[in-house]
């Protein structure tokens, strides 16, 4: 697989940090699982983290707090979760499979234009919800255009999108913020899966399309 | 916070404030010493010296000093447990430690642990494959050029990558705290990030 988009610097950084939304961190961990490059990018973003927490201002913390996690660790390590692996081979990174509980034939999928399905996990916030969308769309179908409510960070998982100049293929990642509209299109032989995060709902130019997609509730 | 008869503890790690690179290659040793020995005199000398900035960026990100102290709790249990995942090569102690409290943070705030991100080792990236460890820096020599750049940043790159890693603020959040554009704190992010970059590129 080879990658040409990745997140921007800052949404590395800003998922280094631990301060992404969920939808937009699980977009880039499922990046990163198949990009050595961003990986190499992040061990300096760590490095970071590491100089931010050694800065930060000490507050004390309980006297019996040391005695306590000794006693705690004599007890046995299965109260410590660690993420599960979805054991059967699946076409998604592991933190989407995770989400899911499967591949992509796992997603239940529901029409919002011809030949376009998707599916839409929301992620309360304290102002309204973050978004966790699936898209399926078949070779040739076109979203309409339109902007972003805030920052949208799309991941292509199979197929290719092109998005005015680019072609984004199975890896890559469009990082956009809420001064873009765009109206991207399906290409090649195959349908386009993506996953995309999105700090609220897409704005479609044409209100008529606002419309139908809100009364379908999408 | 201290223990001032503890012998093990290396008194650079914690007496000098202003010896941060040094403390960090300490730091380094001390997970190291744990994941051998089972060390709990070194363990004892990290959780002293880290636990309470552990505990401040809990608290400056949203937890009550009861969940602060919790996730201190959990991410020392990890941090003992996971001891021997740690690799100096792959960053220093406090990045390894800064990117489990973040880990266990998010967990015990959101309480939707469902997704999970990958684990701090599936994030690392792997030496042998990305990095030979002889071009590797030190992880020491990272920590104190960053730290060098982050000292001699513009105020305004300064105070985005402190609302990110300090506060943990979204880029959108960050936004409307400053009332900037959100393209702005981006580009501020990235300016930022170059400088760093720039720093550690003989490691590329």
């Amino acid at each position: 697989m080879t990658i040409s988009f990745h997140p921007d610097d800052a949404t590395l950084m800003s998922y280094a940090a631990g301060a992404l939304g969920q939808p937009f961190a699980i977009v880039v961990a499922s990046h990163l699982e198949g990009c050595p490059a961003c990986r190499r990018e992040f061990a300096a973003m760590r490095a970071l983290g590491g100089v931010m927490l050694e800065a930060a201002p000490a507050e004390p913390v309980g006297s019996d707090a040391f005695d306590r996690l000794l006693a705690r660790l004599q007890r046995p390590e299965s109260e410590v979760g660690t993420p599960e692996r979805v054991c059967a081979p699946v076409d998604l990174p592991q933190p989407l499979a995770r989400l899911i509980g499967g591949g992509i034939g796992a997603v239940p999928w529901r029409e919002a234009l011809p030949g376009a399905e998707t599916y839409r996990i929301a992620f309360p916030i304290a102002r309204g919800a973050q978004s966790l969308r699936f898209l399926r769309a078949i070779p040739g179908r076109e979203i309409p255009e339109h902007a972003h409510a805030g920052a949208e960070l799309t991941m292509v998982l199979s197929g290719a999108l092109r998005d005015g100049e680019r072609l984004y293929q199975a890896g890559d990642v469009g990082d956009l913020d809420d001064a873009t509209t765009h109206n991207p299109v399906v290409v090649g032989d195959e349908p386009c899966v993506c996953v995309i995060a999105e700090d609220g709902p897409p704005k479609f130019t044409s209100p008529e399309m606002q419309a139908m997609l809100s009364r379908l509730g999408l | 916070m201290g223990a001032p008869s503890d012998p093990t503890r290396p008194a650079s790690a914690t007496s000098d404030p202003h010896g941060r690179a040094c403390a960090a290659d300490n730091f380094d040793l001390l997970i190291v010493r744990v994941a051998e020995h089972g060390d709990r005199d070194a363990f004892r000398t990290l959780f002293l010296s880290l636990s309470p900035k552990v505990k401040a960026l809990a608290i400056r990100q949203g937890a009550d000093p009861a969940g602060a102290e919790e996730i201190v709790q959990e991410t020392f249990l990890a941090v003992w447990r996971k001891a021997r995942q740690f690799s100096p090569q792959r960053g220093g102690a406090g990045a390894w430690v800064f990117a489990i409290a973040r880990n266990i943070r998010i967990d015990l705030l959101r309480r939707q642990p469902a997704w999970q991100a990958l684990t701090e080792e599936q994030e690392e990236s792997d030496p042998s494959n990305d990095c030979a460890p002889d071009d590797a820096l030190a992880s020491r020599q990272i920590q104190s050029r960053v730290q060098g750049v982050v000292l001699g940043l513009p105020p305004d790159q300064a105070a985005v990558v402190r609302l990110s890693y300090v506060d943990g603020l979204s880029h959108s959040e960050i936004a409307g705290a400053l009332g900037v554009p959100l393209g702005t704190v981006k580009t501020r992010m990235n300016l930022a990030y170059q400088k760093i970059r720039t720093a550690l590129q003989d490691c590329r």
